[in-house]
């Protein structure tokens, strides 16, 4: 009977504890995860700019040239960067996905029919020397959208002509800086997609310039919620540029915000609200979606003066194959000349007729653009300190004024100053296309790189990324990258030997990217 | 906030309409019979009532007459889950719901003759219920805010003394499975529930050989072996449903709507496979006295043959193969019994340590399983031709968090809550017995 007892006794002190055991209170909260360091932060990778990150280049976007072989997009830095860092950037729903367009690309309206018709891509025509493209029916472009039923928001969300404000606040065509102006940019449209998204507005609270905290409106399908949604650990943002350059390459810049006083610069006032909000805005959210703080790589705005779309007094009179121009210019104090002028010198009478404005800046103007870009470059600069010390990014800047000085001044690893040369106006392109070609890396647009050109971009992306990382990814092997500015419509070799032969309508293109 | 974190995998999410852990070592129940259960299912090497039919059919021989064993489970398990710490905060919490889910056990065995007993079982060895509190809002829907799964089992089994005290038996197991999946894909920016999937299906029977081994050299020892087969759960043509979970006029709804409309409509077909383990359990038993007697199993299932789900839509669009990465696993079983009135009251308990087949990067919303301990107890009252045995066992699962020991997500999936789980279930058991 003892042991009876016993052996009872032990099964209800059992039977206690189980119950005790199963009886479980709230979860403690368990060990922190902590932020992903090195390497570990490549996995997911998000790209928010404006046509530099899109892989924009000879005025048009496009993945594929004629033939089928990649360019343009498919040479984007993202896209190039994505690579180095072991991502799957293939084609499709892929670790690093982009909005592939299909050849002939889209570039731009037709002079001839803006509402139906659209011109692709810019190419060199072997035939006549000169710049040409093919014209489509804008009802064709969706068919062209190789990636549109990819899901869910593409990594590479760069849209071409881009301004900073849009980067929070334009979802669409109908919601771009230029759509009250008549000017709406369709490639939000392609990119952003908010017909097939939705979009609605969203509330986020940043610190205003007075420190005190306040609340703005942004709109689900913007640029900036695509990238937060995505929930990387790597961001890279290049924006601003458009905010200056409409105005320079128009030939009369004019700080201002409101377009119909005129203004097509946005003055630093402005750009400093608008990009500190931008910021804020993206390292919060990637805060929310990640759970970490990421790292953002922010590049600054390279001198705009510096392209080879505005070439000096020599340049000119060397292209058009006399001393002086008679007729003068229309503004005094001519520093720089827009490449079109070409065009409309071709047209023009020397003896009578002064050289327009709109193809001309003035020392003053361009130390407008200079000062502008100056102070831009000083917003990013403190922005991205403030957001670094906030703790919920890690922002580091990526110099592009100073690689694209580099590349001017010819002190760049890449090469002499022919580097940063129009191809048009290189020697070699007096015979030898694919001469002329190899020896710039810049496209025909004058403005973007071109497929070397975005390598060269990655890798300065890849040494600040590495530097604050202490990681060593591979640089990309710029030689290896080729760019047939015939895209496979000719033969490499120019039938028509003669100089600079750019059409008034080409020059129209030209100028017209960038409005 | 924490809602929009689940943004990120939408594409992955349309994809996975299974997810890749529907299964793992808690979607095996041991329990088929409630004094087995009373004994920690240390039941192997005596198999004295119809269910041996599952823990060893040689258990058979050593019955006299015939009789018809009724049993059924109430098995209530719980799931509770806290996010680990990140900038963003990390102090989402959620639990399962409280639900008890039914596991039958009904056997039959009767003489053919002096040296053959035949039997035969119905019984459910896996199975799976994770209800997850508000759905709408678990960080973990897009792998799974509910599943069931019920797997029944038929075996009919002959067993032979082919010898004084030895014991072989040979049955089959008629296997036939149900499964019911739901789970969310967000909208890809504004993270709200926008597509709504449910699977539901019942699997082909599959019929593969299970055998026993029984010896008892005498009164006090007894040995025995018992071996089901790995069997392969095959789903043809079955019921996928998504459903928009907006409706015209909410923001995103063009999402929902285009993606449903390019995915073919709302009604999709699927059919699929996968494999289940073998179990392989050996023991011995010894009786101390006439009031003790105590058992030790050894438990091996082979898991690691449960190596991917194979997912095959009408739509080829969504096809996929999902790789798991389970391990096989053991467990080890202790019971004993203490007779405490002879031929009227029997006390049992139990113990079992069960180790997980899933590795930690498999730990998710379906089943976050850990290595558990189990504890049980029961008693056995008998009267004349009936006995009636009551059974509990308390499933203490050990936390896991899904961390590596380097501090980051186990599965860098980000439909993969991070954070800490802890589970445990509580069984009760109730089993009559009739002999004739």
């Amino acid at each position: 009977m003892k042991k009876h007892l016993i052996s009872t006794g032990l099964l209800a002190l059992l039977l206690a504890f189980v119950l005790a055991g199963c009886s479980l209170d709230k979860a403690d909260n368990p060990t922190g995860l902590r932020a992903p360091q090195g390497e570990e932060i490549f996995g997911k990778y998000v790209a928010v700019g404006n046509s530099l990150t899109a892989g924009y280049e000879d005025a048009g976007l496009v993945g594929f040239n004629s033939l089928g072989l990649p360019t343009g997009q498919y040479y984007s830095f993202p896209r190039l960067i994505a690579g180095q860092l072991g991502l799957d950037n293939s084609i499709g729903d892929s670790e690093f996905s982009q909005p592939y367009i299909a050849w002939p690309g889209v570039g731009s309206n037709t002079p001839d029919d803006p509402l139906t018709q659209a011109a692709g891509v810019m190419y060199f025509d072997t035939a006549t020397g000169g710049l040409t493209w093919e014209v489509i029916q804008q009802d064709a472009i969706e068919s062209m959208l190789l990636a549109a039923a990819v899901p869910t928001p593409y990594h590479n969300l760069g849209v071409p002509g881009a301004r900073l404000w849009e980067v929070l606040n334009t979802y669409d065509s109908l919601s771009s800086y230029g759509a009250p102006y008549g000017s709406p940019n369709p490639f939000f449209d392609m990119i952003n997609r908010a017909s097939f998204f939705g979009n609605t507005q969203a509330l986020a609270t940043v610190t205003g310039g007075d420190g005190l905290p306040k609340t703005i409106t942004y709109q689900t399908a913007s640029m900036a919620r695509q990238a937060i949604a995505k929930a990387p650990s790597l961001a890279t943002v290049w924006i601003g540029n458009n905010d200056v350059l409409g105005g320079a390459t128009g030939g009369n810049p004019v700080v201002g915000d409101d377009p119909l006083l005129g203004g097509n610069i946005t003055t630093t006032e402005t750009f400093q609200e608008q990009y500190s909000e931008m910021m804020q805005v993206l390292a919060g959210g990637m805060v929310q979606s990640s759970g970490f703080a990421p790292l953002i790589l922010a590049a600054n705005i390279p001198g705009i003066t510096s392209i080879p779309y505005f070439i000096d007094e020599a340049t000119f009179l060397a292209a058009v194959g006399a001393p002086a121009w008679p007729a003068g210019y229309e503004e005094g104090d001519v520093q720089l000349f827009t490449f079109p002028v070409l065009s409309w010198a071709a047209e023009a009478d020397p003896m009578t007729d002064a050289v327009p404005s709109i193809y001309t800046l003035t020392s003053t103007e361009v130390a407008t653009v200079d000062a502008i870009v100056d102070g831009y470059n000083q917003i990013i600069a403190g922005v991205a300190a403030s957001v670094t010390a906030s703790g919920y990014a890690q922002v580091e800047v990526v110099d592009m004024n100073g690689l694209m000085a580099e590349l001017a001044s010819g002190t760049s690893a890449y090469g002499p100053t022919a580097a940063v040369n129009f191809m048009l106006l290189l020697p070699q392109f007096l015979g030898d296309v694919d001469a002329a070609a190899a020896a710039t890396l810049f496209s025909l647009d004058g403005v973007h790189p071109n497929n070397r050109g975005y390598g060269v971009v990655a890798n300065e992306f890849i040494t600040v990324l590495n530097d604050a990382l202490g990681t060593s990814v591979p640089l990309v092997d710029v030689g290896s990258l080729t760019w047939d500015p015939t895209y496979g419509m000719g033969t490499g070799t120019k039938t028509v030997v003669d100089g600079v032969h750019i059409s008034p309508e080409a020059a129209a293109r030209m100028a017209a990217v960038f409005r | 906030m924490r809602k929009f974190k689940m943004s990120m995998l939408v594409a992955a999410g349309l994809l996975l309409v299974l997810p890749p852990s529907v299964f793992a070592a808690g979607f095996n129940i041991y329990e088929a019979g409630s004094r087995a259960t009373a004994l920690g299912g240390a039941f192997t090497a005596i198999a004295d009532d119809g269910s041996a039919l599952f823990y060893n059919p040689a258990g058979l021989s050593f019955l006299e007459g015939s009789s018809l064993d009724v049993n059924m489970f109430g098995i209530a398990p719980k799931t509770k889950f806290s996010e680990a710490q990140t900038l963003a905060g990390g102090d989402y919490y959620n639990e399962t719901r409280n639900k008890t889910y039914l596991a039958p056990g009904v056997f039959y065995n009767s003489r053919l003759s002096e040296k053959a007993t035949f039997g035969i079982g119905a019984y459910a060895p896996y199975g799976l219920g994770v209800k997850w509190r508000n759905p709408d809002t678990w960080i973990g829907n897009m792998v799974s805010y509910d599943v069931e799964i019920k797997t029944f089992y038929v075996t009919p089994a002959v067993s032979f003394e082919v010898a004084d005290g030895l014991a072989l038996a040979l049955g089959a197991d008629i296997a036939v499975q149900e499964l019911e999946l739901h789970r969310m894909t967000p909208h890809p920016l504004l993270g709200t529930p926008a597509i709504d999937t449910e699977i539901s299906g019942t699997s082909d029977p599959d019929i593969t050989p299970t055998f026993g081994l029984m010896y008892r050299p005498n009164d006090k020892l007894s040995f025995g072996v018992m071996h089901h087969m790995e069997k392969t759960m095959d789903y043809k043509d079955q019921d996928a449903t998504l459903a928009n979970a907006l409706a015209p006029g909410d923001d995103g709804y063009e999402w929902s709507s285009q993606v449903l409309a390019a995915l073919g409509g709302s009604d999709q077909v699927i059919s699929s496979g996968f494999n289940l383990p073998s179990i392989t359990s050996a023991g011995v038993s010894y009786r101390f006295s006439d009031q003790v007697r105590a058992e030790l199993d050894y438990v091996y299932f082979t898991w690691s043959n449960f190596d991917k789900l194979t997912l095959d839509f009408t739509n080829d669009d969504l096809d996929q193969t999902i790789e798991f990465y389970y391990d096989d696993a053991w467990q080890l079983r202790f019971g004993m019994d203490y007779v405490l009135q002879p031929e009227k009251v029997t006390l049992m308990a139990g113990y079992v340590y069960d180790t997980t087949p899933q590795p930690l990067e498999a730990v998710s919303p379906l089943l976050a399983d850990s290595d558990r301990s189990d504890i049980s107890l029961g008693a056995m009252i008998k009267s004349g031709d009936y006995d009636l045995t009551f059974s509990y066992m308390a499933v203490i699962g050990e936390k896991r968090t899904n961390i590596t020991d380097d501090g980051l997500p186990a599965n860098p999936d980000p439909a993969y809550p991070v954070g800490t789980y802890r589970s445990y279930a509580n069984i009760f058991g109730v089993g009559i017995g009739y002999h004739f």
